[in-house]
């Protein structure tokens, strides 16, 4: 059934600092500022990592959840999302220990642009090719590209989910990015 | 070898393969919803009332509904006894007296220091409340490092004998859906070394008065680092004549319900019971609709806006939302409420006014556009199409197409009256997977967001509904039964300046006063991008009040000044940083780590304070470093305000359930010594230079924060600032102590603009402070 889409809050860049520190005090507008600054890319994350809205939505939720109880204890470090996607990754991880294996990417039907038949085969075949080869990555390597690509996190963000570096997280990112881009080119890809 | 690059084409074609998915749009509003109940619960409990007798109140409520009937009319009352409803402070409402059973005493059980309580717990036909505490957490129970795993579980209610009740429904309800979360409501609020949850499971069986409540691990705990797996044996017992069950009276709608003349009788606030405590009243009702917005329908309590209740003088007066009244569901056309109304105004009637509500109108209005076979991200179509949509002229003024991470379609630009704030749009012919949108009202935007190809040529997308806001008000005068005992008159706090005298202030600034200068220290933009102030171009800098001169110290966050105004201290991840302001000469302080926050300098300047956030004490060493000495020992978690004058004691704040606790603690003996309690979530205090006064923010009742002046012991306390919704921050005394510096935090833009600015303690004089783009946390020569 066709999606239903209404205006609804805030969608834009914030003080952080500021906000958090409203946040902390349980300030209801800093909350959903907040929420509403990051409930798009967790729930994308999430999606990414299970596979199914049902279950992107509870983790989600989930998420939120801890998030709001924790907020008292979190400290402004410019680390907010850093944080947000650390629990997000937990949950997630706490989700597979619980439930089913992860889903894989090359289970996916990705869908291509563009109206032109022909182009649109060798589209979504180049794109199923990419999401086997990422599908047979370790699961830490899918990580650094969901988190990079989905969630769109800096790398000092990055480093700091994975407990890396910043500069280990952008390293081994672009070493990851090398060797597919290198074993594509290789299969004609 | 050159170090690789990918390009933004491999870049892309990883965002594509790993085919993120937007959120559906009544899943984001859902939660929103959920998450702002769960926020509205966390405000601080009110004291429990006084036990009157149970068997007392069918005879009170035979009594009120006698004596109410002077006051609210007999008309409007309906047989309350047809459904006996009895409200139990901190549990909620009960039903079915006869079979209500009670915890036959409150269970507490201590492991490694850590105290868990059941208080209280109560069975009626529907559902068991339980309500718990926890004390004496260690700050080292909780993870070290925010990636760190942590306890998500909720207790389990488990009957004797049999399987753990079950999930209910209702507020709160629905954020697990395979039993992950075990009750199916809980509220509650967390102190930092302890919170306490009210928690709802299904009821009981009839024939089961024996249960434990299991706790898997403390919410919020590291894995293993606290005690885990909490067995506490409940025993429920039929209720005692002496356990409190306040009557609830029952009301048909009232017919003073009155929207403004005009408008049709059926819609309005509706009151349909009231219950009376002690001290307060606990009014619930609904509003209906009715007849009065015709094709429209009002949906949920998001609708509410400007809602006040105002006493027969037309004084505002303080009410807050019920905390432990569940409400049913919204239903189109109804939303239910409920206030809790402090008794003590002397001017009856109260009147509840709604001031508007917000209203979703159906529609069915298609219209297209041509993209046009090969549109590019980025593209922008001009339409300038009208629409008449429920009454209202919208234009579509444009489309832009992107193609990103976020928003992989279109965006479409409409402008309207300004009473319209949104619209729906279906795209029928092809299937969005998500939306946002935002704006003013009168003018938004709405986008659709397809999981892969964005479709393209001629488009035709059906316009479902619009949202309006009708304006009202729509009032409820309500008087109190005449059976209600006399109370004390309470007289409601008056600030000194108040949100109206801010507004003059900002219009119309006054100079600084001559001769006032020094230097202040703020976080805030020490990178001038022209971008929003964020993380990646704000830090720590010293601004020269005389001359406006700033002076950039590096990243940092919790920046202070030495007395003397010669160095500079803040907090960032190699450790606490100290800075000669003279010579610019910045160095770590040997000792400290990522984990310490917060220093504040000795008044000779020798030493520094600081906030360690492995335990979360109190620690003073030497500026080398040397010296290093934990001040207090736990389990509270210590918040730094600064230095006794003398320097032999550290002054700081500790919170708890009541609020913050202001105390001192000699470096010497260790000596603690309490100063001040207030109703406040951080310790924002401040000592005037001269010992004698205390600035702080705390809760105004029945309004948000306001800025207290008092005494150290808390005498002669005064109301300075109370700016409505407004967020005040700080507060800094001048060095000589004649001002006081606040960050007043303008909420309501999508980015918070905060204004430093001076108040004169005497006069309560406002001075904006402009210019300096950050929150000042500090002030010396």
């Amino acid at each position: 059934m066709p999606e239903t889409i209404a205006v609804s809050g805030l969608d834009g860049q914030v003080d952080e600092e500021s906000i958090l520190a409203a946040a902390r005090r349980r300030d209801a507008a800093a909350i959903a500022q907040l929420y509403q600054r990051y409930v798009r890319p967790i729930y994308r994350y999430l999606y990414s990592r299970v596979g199914n809205s049902a279950d992107a939505e509870d983790l989600t939720s989930q998420t939120f959840l801890s998030a709001l109880e924790g907020l008292p204890r979190y400290r402004h470090k410019g680390r907010f999302a850093a944080w947000l996607f650390t629990i997000a990754h937990r949950r997630a991880m706490d989700h597979f220990r619980r439930h089913r294996p992860q889903v894989d990417f090359d289970d996916r039907s990705i869908p291509a642009d563009g109206p032109d038949p022909d182009g649109q085969v060798i589209q979504t075949e180049a794109r199923e090719d990419l999401s086997r080869r990422i599908g047979a990555l370790s699961e830490w390597d899918q990580e650094l590209l969901r988190l990079r690509y989905v969630a769109d996190l800096s790398f000092a963000e990055i480093g700091a989910v994975l407990g890396k570096s910043e500069e280990a997280a952008k390293k081994s990112l672009y070493r990851l990015l090398a060797t597919l881009q290198e074993k594509m080119e290789a299969d004609g890809g | 070898m050159a170090e690789f690059m990918p390009s933004p084409e491999l870049e892309e074609k990883i965002r594509e393969a790993l085919a993120a998915h937007e959120p559906a749009l009544a899943f984001v509003e859902r939660l929103a919803e959920n998450l702002g109940e769960r926020v509205a619960v966390g405000a601080p409990r009110r004291p429990w009332l006084a036990a009157r007798g149970r068997w007392a109140w069918a005879l009170g409520l035979l009594l009120i509904l006698l004596l109410a009937g002077f006051a609210i009319g007999p008309a409007n009352i309906v047989a309350a006894m047809q459904r006996l409803l009895g409200y139990i402070p901190g549990v909620g409402l009960v039903g079915d007296s006869s079979g209500l059973r009670v915890l036959a005493e409150p269970v507490t059980q201590e492991r490694e220091g850590i105290m868990v309580t059941v208080s209280q717990a109560v069975v009626d036909s529907e559902r068991t409340v339980v309500l718990y505490q926890v004390e004496g957490i260690p700050p080292e129970a909780y993870p070290e490092s925010e990636d760190a795993p942590f306890c998500p579980e909720q207790p389990q209610l488990r009957p004797s004998g049999g399987v753990p009740a079950d999930v209910i429904g209702g507020r709160g309800g629905g954020w697990g859906r395979e039993g992950l979360m075990r009750a199916g409501t809980a509220e509650g609020q967390g102190w930092r070394s302890g919170f306490e949850w009210r928690l709802i499971y299904s009821a009981l069986p009839t024939d089961v008065n024996e249960a434990i409540f299991f706790i898997p691990c403390l919410d919020g705990t590291a894995p293993g680092a606290a005690p885990e797996d909490w067995e506490l044996a409940l025993s429920f017992v039929p209720a005692p004549p002496d356990v409190t069950v306040v009557p609830v009276l029952e009301l048909t709608p009232s017919p003073e319900s009155n929207p403004e003349p005009g408008e049709p009788a059926e819609a309005g606030l509706f009151l349909e019971q009231v219950i009376e405590l002690e001290d307060r009243y606990i009014l619930i009702g609904s509003f209906r609709q009715g007849s009065s917005i015709p094709g429209g329908s009002v949906w949920g309590v998001l609708p509410w806006l400007d809602f006040e209740i105002t006493t027969g003088d037309g004084q505002s007066w303080i009410f807050w939302p019920a905390e432990d009244v569940d409400l049913p569901e919204a239903l189109p056309g109804i939303v239910p409420w409920a206030y809790e109304v402090l008794k003590g105004f002397t001017t009856p009637p109260l009147t509840l006014r709604v001031g508007a509500i917000d209203a979703e109108f159906p529609a069915d209005v298609t219209f297209q556009f041509d993209a046009g076979p090969a549109p590019e991200d980025g593209q922008e179509w001009a339409l300038n199409q009208d629409f008449e949509v429920a009454g209202h002229t919208v234009t579509l003024v444009s489309a832009v197409l992107h193609r990103d991470a976020r928003q992989n379609g279109y965006e479409f630009f409409f402008r309207s009256a300004p009473e319209v704030g949104a619209i729906s749009i279906q795209d029928d012919g092809h299937m969005p997977v998500g939306g946002y949108g935002g704006g003013t009202s009168g003018e938004f935007s709405v986008g659709l967001v397809y999981d892969g190809p964005v479709p393209t040529g001629l488009l035709t997308y059906r316009i479902t509904a619009l949202t309006a806001r009708i304006a009202g008000p729509w009032t409820l005068p309500w008087s109190p039964p005449a059976s209600s005992a006399p109370v004390t008159p309470v007289v409601l706090p008056l600030p000194c300046l108040t949100f109206e005298d801010w507004q003059r202030a900002v219009a119309d600034p006054a100079p600084i006063p001559e001769g006032l200068g020094g230097r202040l220290i703020a976080y805030g933009r020490i990178i001038d991008d022209g971008d929003r102030l964020s993380p990646e171009n704000a830090g720590v800098f010293v601004f020269d009040l005389a001359t406006g001169e700033r002076q950039a110290l590096g990243p940092g966050t919790w920046p202070t000044l030495s007395d003397d105004g010669r160095r500079a201290a803040y907090s960032w991840s190699e450790g606490l940083h100290l800075v000669d302001l003279t010579t610019g000469e910045n160095q770590i302080v040997p000792g400290t780590t990522t984990n310490d926050y917060n220093p504040r300098f000795s008044p000779d300047g020798s030493q520094l304070a600081f906030v360690r956030i492995d335990d979360l004490n109190l620690y003073v060493l030497n500026l080398d470093g040397s010296g290093l000495q934990r001040v207090t020992q736990g389990p509270e978690y210590e918040l730094l305000v600064g230095w006794t004058a003398d320097g032999g004691s550290l002054l700081y704040g500790v919170p708890g359930p009541g609020g913050i606790s202001l105390r001192s603690v000699d470096l010497l003996s260790g000596e603690i010594r309490d100063i001040l309690a207030f109703d406040g979530k951080d310790a924002w205090a401040a000592f005037s230079p001269d010992g004698e006064w205390v600035a702080y923010l705390a809760r105004v009742p029945g309004m948000d924060y306001g800025l207290y002046l008092a005494r150290l012991d808390g005498s002669e306390p005064r109301l300075l600032a109370q700016l409505d919704y407004w967020g005040i921050e700080g507060p800094v005394w001048s060095p000589d102590g004649d001002w006081l510096l606040v960050n007043v935090v303008n909420p309501d833009l999508p980015v918070a603009e905060i204004t430093p600015a001076l108040i004169d303690p005497g006069t309560c004089q406002a001075i904006p402070l402009r210019g300096i783009d950050g929150t000042v946390q500090d002030w010396a020569p």
